[in-house]
């Protein structure tokens, strides 16, 4: 499902240059949940943005579904991203001034040839996360955990296969962490949905199928 | 749909720059009607030819100075020597037509003269308020101000060659012929000037096209009423038409000190030499038309330039505070296009929505107190209709227009921002968050 390849991510300035991925190598299966730990600035959200093709590697390939996205132009790279990727965000990253049920449509405004019901999709996914209450709600209104969940519904709303979260939980408490956990763990198992997780607790770690461990830009074990 | 909710539920944040635009809307009509009226007006067709025209002022030596000579006064010489002075002007190079005129008639003056006239018709109250100007009869005052006859009237060379009982025939623009004979031929149609004892009857022999008497005017009724130079006075002027090609600035510029030494003809001699493009000016000028023109395009242009820096400075700081937010629309699968549609799509919605209730509250004012009217003529009656006299038409005209200039602005305003935040990179713009 993701096979990353002799992957390097170089940021340079006039005077600097640092290496934030060094010849990064990584396969997860299709229906995998992968968790990613390190300390801070190690790489890690590097890596999900160059999953996410948020951001491009300075060297190697990444292949997604089966696809090289290496070469692919922005108008290729949106419609992917759209159609097979989801993002579940540290700091939630809701849209203040939408409302939650808004929010959660967002990636079907810009699905390529959509004819069906927004808004209901959207109410699907936002029962799915056990939301469907708080449709009219502004992220404002929300706790962390409901915003996370929110999140989630907007990740899924559009139905990708890979799902990547950038440390999901690091803004919840321990049993609002256990919520989201456990619906990131349904999308797993229940809709096997490839995760990729950032993390640094390693109790949720542990819970999934298998965690890469990176310390200075380098893929240290496995 | 998004752009709409975007605006409704940041209604707060938009709210001050929605009412600015709202006055701006209401300023903008009230700068731009009368700007645009002018414009209209002044684009209007002249209904004569004022190229190549040169106006010569004729004037008497004053009996003080050594060349006077008292024969000369005597009427019969003055006439003799206002043709011998046409005549010297015909021959020198450049002239096409000329024609002698009385210096208070002159097309464009500064002078207007304004005449009730009525006739036996339905529709007598509607002629009121007539231009009358009058030419020398037997001169090419048609041909040389390009003036052209309708069809089913007298050429304007046989209007120029034919001799006319002084002030009781007349030639009248077509418009004033619409107005008494509508679809009718005017040709030999009676109208009166005065009433009861003072009634004057006036036949028409030849109807021209209409023309506007100044450029700041639009089209009103007009009769030309000619009277013989029996009595040639101590003072005329001369209209040239020079010919294709030739500059009138230049042919000015030549003939001024050939005219110093040859024209002084009897007591006659020329005083000033004027290309007919200066007249409009100085025409305009004195009216006052050059500085409110002047004073309502630099508004105009001030006024437009600040709203343009205005939507630009509130956008800029709007747009920058929605980076974060525009990171999760690209993270979800939004190109940079569809970034810069959606900020440039709202920018135009509350514009839009902005213009129309600004439109609506200045119609409330305009209903009360009226729309631009131009700055000329308007204490004639007999104006002839444009869409500046129509209050709807001219209402939807400007309000058209208006609307076209802030969308503009709010374009060029809304672009430089948007184009901005739609080209960031999605994890800068995640981060800004």
């Amino acid at each position: 499902m993701i096979k990353l390849t002799d992957i390097n991510k170089v940021y340079r300035t006039k005077t600097v240059e640092t290496r934030a991925l060094e010849n990064i190598n990584l396969e997860v299966a299709p229906g995998e949940f992968l968790s990613v730990m390190g300390p801070s600035g190690c790489g890690k959200s590097t890596l999900l943005n160059i999953i996410g093709l948020l951001d491009n590697p300075t060297s190697g390939t990444v292949e997604l579904a089966g696809r090289v996205t290496t070469g692919m132009r922005d108008k290729e790279l949106a419609r992917f991203r759209n159609e097979t990727l989801g993002f579940v965000f540290q700091s939630f990253h809701l849209i203040p001034t939408l409302s939650v049920l808004d929010n959660v449509t967002v990636p079907l405004l810009y699905r390529h040839g959509f004819k069906g019901n927004k808004t209901e999709l959207a109410r699907k996914a936002l029962e799915k996360v056990g939301l469907s209450h708080r449709l009219n709600h502004f992220p404002s209104q929300l706790s962390g955990g409901q915003a996370q969940r929110v999140a989630i519904a907007r990740a899924i709303v559009g139905n990708p296969s890979i799902i990547l979260a950038d440390e999901p939980c690091g803004n919840l408490d321990s049993k609002m962490s256990a919520e989201i956990m456990g619906i990131l763990h349904d999308l797993n198992k229940a809709d096997g949905r490839t995760i990729v997780m950032v993390t640094h607790n390693e109790a949720q770690a542990a819970e999934t199928d298998r965690t890469v461990h990176f310390f200075d830009g380098r893929k240290v074990s496995e | 749909m998004i752009i709409l909710k975007n605006l409704w539920n940041r209604r707060g944040k938009c709210a001050w720059l929605f009412i600015e635009l709202i006055v701006v809307t209401c300023i903008a009509w009230y700068i731009l009607d009368p700007a645009l009226v002018n414009m209209a007006d002044a684009s209007l067709p002249l209904g004569y030819d004022a190229d190549r025209l040169v106006i010569i002022e004729v004037a008497s030596l004053p009996e003080a100075d050594a060349r006077y000579d008292s024969i000369a006064n005597h009427d019969d010489t003055r006439a003799d020597n206002m043709n011998r002075m046409l005549a010297k002007i015909r021959n020198y190079g450049g002239v096409e037509q000329l024609s002698a005129q009385s210096s208070g008639n002159i097309l464009n003056s500064q002078g207007i003269a304004i005449e009730d006239m009525h006739a036996d018709v339905p529709n007598d109250s509607l002629a009121k308020g007539v231009n009358t100007i009058s030419f020398i009869s037997g001169q090419h005052y048609f041909e040389t101000y390009g003036i052209k006859s309708v069809q089913g009237s007298p050429t304007v060379e046989e209007l120029s060659a034919r001799s006319y009982t002084p002030f009781t025939e007349v030639v009248v623009t077509e418009d004033f012929a619409n107005i008494f004979w509508p679809g009718e031929n005017a040709v030999g149609k009676k109208f009166y000037r005065g009433k009861g004892d003072s009634r004057e009857d006036i036949n028409v022999v030849g109807v021209v096209g209409n023309f506007r008497y100044q450029t700041f005017n639009r089209t009103n009724c007009a009769i030309f009423q000619a009277y013989d130079y029996t009595f040639p006075r101590a003072a005329f002027s001369i209209a040239v038409r020079l010919e294709p090609g030739v500059s009138p600035h230049e042919w000015a510029d030549k003939f001024r000190p050939w005219a110093v030494k040859e024209m002084v003809t009897g007591n006659y001699y020329v005083k000033s030499v004027t290309p007919f493009d200066n007249i409009i000016a100085e025409t305009e000028y004195s009216f006052g038309v050059t500085a409110e023109r002047r004073t309502a395009w630099l508004l105009a242009a001030f006024f437009l330039i600040n709203l343009v820096l205005g939507v630009l400075g509130s956008f800029y700081l709007q747009t920058r505070r929605r980076i974060g937010e525009m990171g999760v629309h690209r993270a979800f699968g939004a190109r940079s296009r569809n970034i810069f549609a959606m900020l440039m799509g709202e920018g135009i919605v509350l514009a839009t929505i902005a213009f129309i209730i600004g439109d609506i509250l200045y119609l409330q004012y305009a209903i009360k107190n009226g729309l631009a009217f131009g700055m000329g003529n308007n204490h004639m009656y007999n104006l002839i209709d444009t869409w500046v006299s129509h209050f709807w038409q001219h209402f939807a005209i400007v309000s058209a227009i208006v609307y076209a200039i802030i969308l503009i602005c709010v374009v060029i305003g809304t672009w430089l921002p948007a184009r901005r935040v739609s080209r960031i990179n999605a994890v800068d713009a995640l981060r800004d968050e």
